[in-house]
């Protein structure tokens, strides 16, 4: 199975398949014989040509993956090679486009930092929002322009509601 | 003195199953009062009796003073362990436990008054000769007062609007010159933030370490100083990784430290555990913060490196019995470090992370303890501070210790939700941290400046793409015949999918 995995708009060729009981895993060229075994739902043994390694692997939805490896988390979405060339012929594989910023959980926004029209950068704080008694900025996740902000400081929220909308 | 027969606790999380610990140990029986959100929690699995208090919100169950009293009565608990946080330092929960005839495990509600008003526990450190902060005994009428006062405790100073915080109408001056500036922007500041321009100053304690000693108080008159903790690591005030001993910490300034405090809790009539916090400047100045009047989260470290066990210490003090001679010049024994452990994600602001724990292991062996609130299948509620537990480990010294801290929390795995443990991989691979090179602003500097964020969090590992490509593969397999690859491929994530997800329990 031919693949590209895409991570924060970085992409990498892969192939998986199968040979006698292990897998053999190409990434960028180098070939890994992996014996795998599942333990439980979650975790994946590892043995990477006699390294071994734990990881926990989630999936999201179609295609994207969460996997936890030595205390960290990696969102991995994979597509196939033409789905991949047909997005980026389109120009929008890897690139947010619109995205809508939303409450991570319920609680109350504190503080609203920008409105429509203002350019935003990666990581910065754009709604304050007070959950679990601690005060939480939320950042924008890409640079872009400020479409729309859904919410004034005082409101309650839920979790999953949008807050702001980056173009 | 007659012995507890039962004890409730009045709190939630690893402290509960913490005092359960030492309740079974000597034989009391433990109740826990839950709230709906913690049906299904290990302090209710610990417990011997298990009672509910009320819906989730904390007002509503965890802060029911009358409530949990009049629960102690009805099962007929000697005594209430108020834990930290919540009820815990509420002198009128002291108060009306007194009242009713139940033992309130901690200091009496007058002590907890004193030690809780800022201007009264000041005057009474100031009247004990315990170091506080220099500072100007009232507002300052004009410049003239400000620069006599700068000149008599020496620079550098800080103005404080009176009636201010959040730092606003607040100005260092280092020398005479920026004197009269800083008074100036003060005063305009406080003018324009809190609408009086009233200003004091106080000395400005640069670069300090928090540094705090652990006390114990009986009702005989005893009380004891168990050495120091250093707790200068923290993210906007709160503390993050605690250590026993300090490295700055000399036995003679111990000495002088656990004087200190033995006289501020004599100076209120201090019975039970307390901690004295401290500001310690470069040259070994130390001026009295606050005491704490409760257990404190990081009491194991004194434990490890003291062999004491606080709680049953608490127990022991609340039931009657006077402090013995082991608590007499304690010597600390090695290095205890702990690390919080937050369901937080340190690569988006520290939000939290709330969800369902898929899967934990926590680490073992040589000189590891876990203190923790959860088990594979826990729910870190949205409605509680989001700790998860705390990891301790005991070393010969402080490189023995962070050498199986490293160990630890690489043997540590919890799946499902985002924690802050890339921070502590960031702070053991950081040279500073591993030479106690720290004070009280050091983990806010180095997170703003993304010192400690860079540690490692660029490159995807090549492990994580073969793991992923392994269970897709799998999955495909097992799918043959279904959706065609890349169908739905045309989402982008975003922190919101991983949380829907693990609400509904999606499965690889």
């Amino acid at each position: 199975m031919q693949l590209v995995s895409r991570v924060d708009g970085k992409t990498e060729r892969l192939s998986v398949e199968r040979r006698q009981g292990k897998y053999v895993v190409e990434i960028g060229g180098v070939s890994h014989e992996v014996d795998t075994r599942a333990l439980g739902p979650w975790v994946l043994s590892l043995l990477v040509e006699g390294e071994s390694h734990e990881a926990a692997v989630v999936r999201l939805r179609d295609g994207v993956y969460s996997v936890d490896w030595r205390g960290r988390s990696f969102v991995v979405e994979l597509v196939d090679p033409l789905t991949h060339l047909a997005e980026v012929s389109r120009g929008d594989a890897g690139k947010p486009g619109k995205r809508i910023v939303k409450a991570y959980m319920p609680g109350r926004v504190v503080e609203v930092r920008v409105a429509a029209g203002d350019r935003v950068e990666a990581g910065q704080p754009l709604v304050v929002l007070e959950a679990m008694k601690m005060q939480n900025e939320i950042q924008a996740e890409s640079s872009g322009v400020v479409a729309r902000v859904f919410v004034a400081a005082g409101e309650a929220v839920e979790g999953g509601d949008p807050l702001v909308e980056i173009d | 003195m007659t012995p507890f027969r039962k004890v409730l606790i009045a709190n939630r999380g690893e402290i509960a199953v913490r005092i359960l610990r030492a309740l079974r140990e000597l034989g009391i029986r433990g109740a826990v009062a839950y709230s709906d959100a913690d049906r299904e929690s290990l302090a209710v699995l610990a417990a011997d009796e298990a009672y509910r208090i009320g819906p989730a919100p904390s007002r509503d169950s965890y802060l029911r003073a009358e409530a949990l009293v009049d629960l102690a009565l009805e099962i007929g608990a000697d005594a209430i362990h108020p834990g930290y946080g919540f009820l815990s330092e509420r002198a009128e929960f002291s108060r009306l436990c007194r009242e009713r005839g139940v033992v309130f495990i901690g200091p009496s509600p007058e002590a907890i008054a004193a030690l809780g008003d800022k201007v009264e526990a000041r005057r009474r450190m100031i009247a004990a000769r315990v170091p506080v902060v220099p500072g100007s005994p009232g507002t300052l009428p004009d410049l003239e007062a400000a620069r006599a006062f700068a000149e008599r405790i020496g620079y550098p100073v800080i103005l404080k609007a009176s009636a201010g915080g959040g730092g606003k109408g607040m100005r260092v001056a280092r020398r005479d010159a920026e004197l009269a500036e800083g008074y100036r922007l003060a005063r305009a500041e406080a003018g324009a933030s809190f609408g009086d321009d009233a200003v004091f100053l106080e000395k400005y304690v640069e670069r300090p370490r928090h540094i705090e000693i652990q006390i114990l108080g009986d009702h005989h008159g005893k009380v004891v100083a168990l050495g120091e903790r250093e707790c200068s690591l923290q993210r906007r005030h709160q503390k993050v990784v605690e250590e026993a001993p300090s490295t700055v910490v000399t036995p003679a300034l111990r000495r002088r430290m656990g004087e200190a405090a033995v006289a501020a809790a004599r100076a209120v009539g201090y019975t039970n555990a307390g901690t004295c916090e401290f500001l310690l400047d470069a040259v070994g100045s130390f001026y009295f913060l606050e005491m704490n009047t409760r257990l404190q989260v990081e009491h194991p470290v004194t434990e490890m490196v003291t062999g004491l066990d606080l709680v049953i210490a608490q127990l022991e003090i609340a039931q009657g019995e006077a402090l013995g001679p082991e608590f007499d010049d304690v010597e600390l024994r090695g290095h205890a470090i702990e690390v919080r452990l937050y369901a937080e994600d340190p690569f988006r602001g520290f939000a939290p992370s709330p969800g369902k724990i898929q899967r934990l292991r926590l680490p073992q062996g040589p000189g590891v303890r876990n203190d923790s609130g959860v088990f594979g299948g826990s729910e870190i509620s949205i409605h509680y501070d989001p700790m998860i537990g705390k990891l301790i480990v005991w070393g010969r010294d402080r490189d023995e210790s962070l050498r199986r801290l490293g160990r630890a929390i690489s043997e540590l795995r919890i799946v499902g939700i985002r924690t802050n443990v890339p921070l502590f991989q960031a702070l053991l691979a950081d040279p500073e941290f591993r030479a106690a090179r720290f004070d009280i602003h050091w983990l806010d500097r180095k997170l703003e400046s993304g010192e400690l964020r860079a540690a490692g969090s660029d490159e995807t590992p090549k492990i994580a793409l073969i793991a992923a490509a392994i269970a897709h593969y799998a999955r495909s397999q097992r799918q043959a015949g279904g959706l065609p690859q890349g169908a739905a491929h045309r989402g982008r994530w975003r922190s919101a999918a991983r949380q829907d997800a693990l609400r509904r329990g999606g499965g690889t």
